[in-house]
């Protein structure tokens, strides 16, 4: 038991110290970017599910598998491309490959299986991938803007929209990238998941939820730009925090619902 | 057919035997037209070369006939000088020894080689008589006529090929020469008695009278240039400007036609080309500025020319004008534009004359630079002015100047951070509900 642990401590070790640059770079983007700073909760969270699964895992034997050193191999070979310029986020997708490597050779393939939902939360921690970021953020920006007039006009308001350039009443607002709803569509992400697992729905039920996050998380988004520009003192300091946080607990109350509605439409289904 | 081949076998004997020479005209060579009584014009005669009468003194029809390039003497010391070495040049013409098969009544339709050529009563030309140089430019023809010599009306002519030129072709007639209506004719005539050019005719050569008169009706009659001489040529090209048409014209004298022109070196103004067989320039100038080039002419026998010319285009005259600068700003963003004058004489001064520019922005009156920082949104209308040097004015209204109130930019979301941990303990408190609920209604 001793021996076992200690292999799997120095496993760890060696996937910490050979991926320590990309683990560095992780932490980097999660302290500087604001859209990716919930990946400081990701791991806690998914330690804790493993946790709160630890009957399930420890009942089972570990059954070495050598085809772990094969994943385990890839995940190195997209460090390495990482390495010559690949990137980041090639970087950490090798090292959470890298761990399910390690996690099948060490316990085999029921222990992958059972810390299958953990390992694909981690995907919540990845750094932004830059090519397809920079791609969905105009049209993210321009469909923020355009929705937030529509909002704005059926508030009965006089907006007249100019690309992400709102002009409500005589005051204009630029709708910036940092709004075009990827913060709200990450975290609400991540968190629809995580309800959809401790609420004991099935898997389907999370995935459900993860696709009801994007137009719940656009709109709610939306929502706050056109908050902003129809009353000025929304838009920055305290009530710009209270507001924004108090949309995405509206946002995480229409998920609520929906897990609701899910259960009982699949109830009604069963019947 | 008999006749041209024994013409051309005559001809070709008589090249082997020596070089004929050109007949020695003496003063008499710059005469386009000399007469020995009387010099008679009707219509717009056109005499390039002198004109003169002697022993006689009669000239009519000058004006509305008119002599270029010479003078008219009338019974004067010069044109009795051309009258005596016209008697010699006849007398020289006349004695050539003349071998050859006499000539047959009408040459028309023939084609004749070099060399002097006799026909003992008169001569007739029917139609196009051909005289092939045979690539020398020095060939002489002379043609001995014992009494007259006479174009057919209509469209006759003497024909030069083969290098043949005007000023080696001479026509020694014993009596008189009747050149027929719109002949085109190509020599020197020496006459005893008188020559009769009918209406329309054209000579290239002279018509020289011993003691008879000259009588012309609307002619063209030019005295060649010198055999032998190289071209010259001569450019005078007047001034363009853009966006007109413009026409002009390369000028070669001299030499052996026809002439090929081109442009050696340097280059027309954008916009013009040159006809290479006209020397005509014309097109339509696109920039502006003096441009030179060296012209070049060539004959037909390879002799060339060159001469340095140049165009000068100018700028299309253009009144003064101004246009507006931009009409957007914005409250708090740095404007820059400018009033842009046109034509007229810089340098300007600008400034407006009604209404105002909305208030942080200047009008720089010298360059005409508008700037500053808007500080009040609206719409502002002015009327701007500009005065150049030579006190000519033009206004433009401007505007509406439309300020556009500031751009607030949209904060982003709180991070996402603080938003799952409020999510995550808002999950926490609505997944554990029921016992949070026991554990309240126990307390």
């Amino acid at each position: 038991m001793r021996t076992r642990l200690a292999v799997i401590v120095s496993t760890a070790a060696v996937l910490a110290a050979c991926y320590a640059p990309t683990l560095r770079g992780m932490f980097g983007q999660w302290s500087n970017d604001e859209d990716m700073s919930h990946g400081f909760v990701v791991p806690i969270v998914v330690l804790w599910i493993v946790w709160r699964e630890r009957g399930r895992w420890r009942a089972l034997r570990p059954e070495s598998n050598w085809w772990g050193f094969a994943v385990l191999a890839a995940g190195a070979g997209l460090q390495l491309a990482a390495a010559l310029g690949a990137g980041l986020f090639a970087g950490s997708v090798a090292f959470l490959v890298s761990v399910a490597g390690a996690v099948l050779c060490l316990g085999g393939l029921p222990f992958l299986r059972v810390w299958a939902f953990p390992l694909l939360l981690t995907l919540f921690m990845l750094p932004k991938l830059a090519i397809v970021y920079n791609q969905a953020t105009l049209p993210l920006q321009l469909l923020a803007s355009r929705i937030a007039a529509g909002i704005l006009t059926f508030a009965g308001m006089g907006v007249v929209r100019e690309g992400n350039i709102l002009d409500v009443a005589g005051r204009r607002i630029s709708v910036l990238e940092a709004c075009d709803g990827m913060r709200y569509l990450l975290s609400l992400g991540f968190v629809a998941v995580v309800f959809g697992y401790l609420s004991g729905g099935k898997p389907w039920m999370r995935v459900a939820l993860l696709v009801a996050t994007v137009p719940v998380a656009i709109f709610a988004n939306a929502l706050r730009v056109a908050a902003a520009g129809w009353l000025p003192w929304l838009a920055e300091g305290a009530p710009h925090a209270v507001s924004g946080g108090l949309l995405f607990v509206l946002c995480l109350a229409t998920l609520i619902l929906m897990e609701r509605l899910f259960n009982k439409v699949y109830a009604h289904f069963q019947a | 057919m008999k006749k041209s081949l024994a013409l051309v076998l005559y001809a070709t004997f008589s090249l082997c035997l020596k070089a004929q020479l050109p007949v020695p005209l003496g003063s008499a060579g710059s005469f386009g037209v000399l007469a020995g009584s009387t010099v008679t014009s009707t219509g717009a005669t056109i005499v390039n070369g002198n004109l003169g009468v002697s022993p006689g003194s009669a000239l009519t029809g000058f004006p509305p006939g008119v002599v270029l390039g010479g003078t008219i003497n009338l019974a004067n010391p010069v044109a009795a000088q051309a009258e005596s070495d016209l008697t010699t040049a006849y007398t020289y013409a006349a004695g050539q020894p003349c071998p050859g098969p006499a000539l047959p009544g009408d040459i028309g339709g023939t084609t004749i080689m070099p060399g002097v050529y006799c026909s003992a009563t008169s001569l007739g030309i029917t139609g196009n008589v051909t005289l092939n140089g045979n690539g020398n430019p020095n060939a002489v023809f002379i043609f001995q006529i014992g009494s007259t010599l006479t174009t057919a009306a209509g469209n006759s002519a003497v024909v030069l090929i083969g290098g043949a030129v005007a000023s080696n072709v001479f026509w020694q007639v014993g009596s008189s020469a009747t050149l027929g209506t719109n002949t085109v004719f190509n020599g020197t005539i020496l006459a005893q008695a008188s020559i009769t050019v009918a209406t329309g005719a054209a000579l290239d050569g002279r018509a020289l009278a011993r003691t008879g008169a000259v009588t012309l009706d609307d002619n063209a009659l030019t005295v060649p240039a010198a055999p032998g001489l190289p071209p010259s040529l001569a450019c005078s090209f007047p001034s363009g400007q853009i966006g007109i048409a413009y026409s002009s014209s390369l000028l070669a004298t001299g030499g052996t036609p026809p002439y090929t022109y081109l442009i050696a070196a340097g280059g027309l103004p954008p916009g013009l080309i040159l006809n290479p067989s006209t020397g005509g320039i014309s097109g339509t100038p696109t920039t502006p500025g003096a441009f030179s080039d060296t012209s070049k002419v060539t004959d037909s026998l390879g002799a060339t020319a060159m001469s340095s010319c140049g165009i000068t285009i100018v700028a299309a005259a253009v009144t003064l004008s101004l246009t507006c600068a931009s009409n957007a700003g914005q409250v708090g963003v740095p404007y820059l534009s400018s009033l842009v004058a046109a034509g007229g004489t810089p340098p300007y001064t600008y400034s407006i004359s009604a209404g105002s520019l909305p208030p942080g922005v200047t009008l720089n009156p010298t360059t005409g630079v508008i700037s500053g920082t808007p500080t009040t949104a609206g719409s502002y209308s002015y009327t701007a002015k500009v005065v150049d040097s030579a006190s000519n004015t033009a206004t433009s209204s401007c505007g509406p100047f439309v300020v556009a109130p500031p751009t607030v930019s949209s904060v982003p979301a709180p991070p996402s951070l603080l938003l799952v941990l409020a999510a995550l303990a808002l999950l926490s408190v609505y997944l554990n509900r029921e016992w949070l609920m026991r554990h309240l209604r126990r307390s």
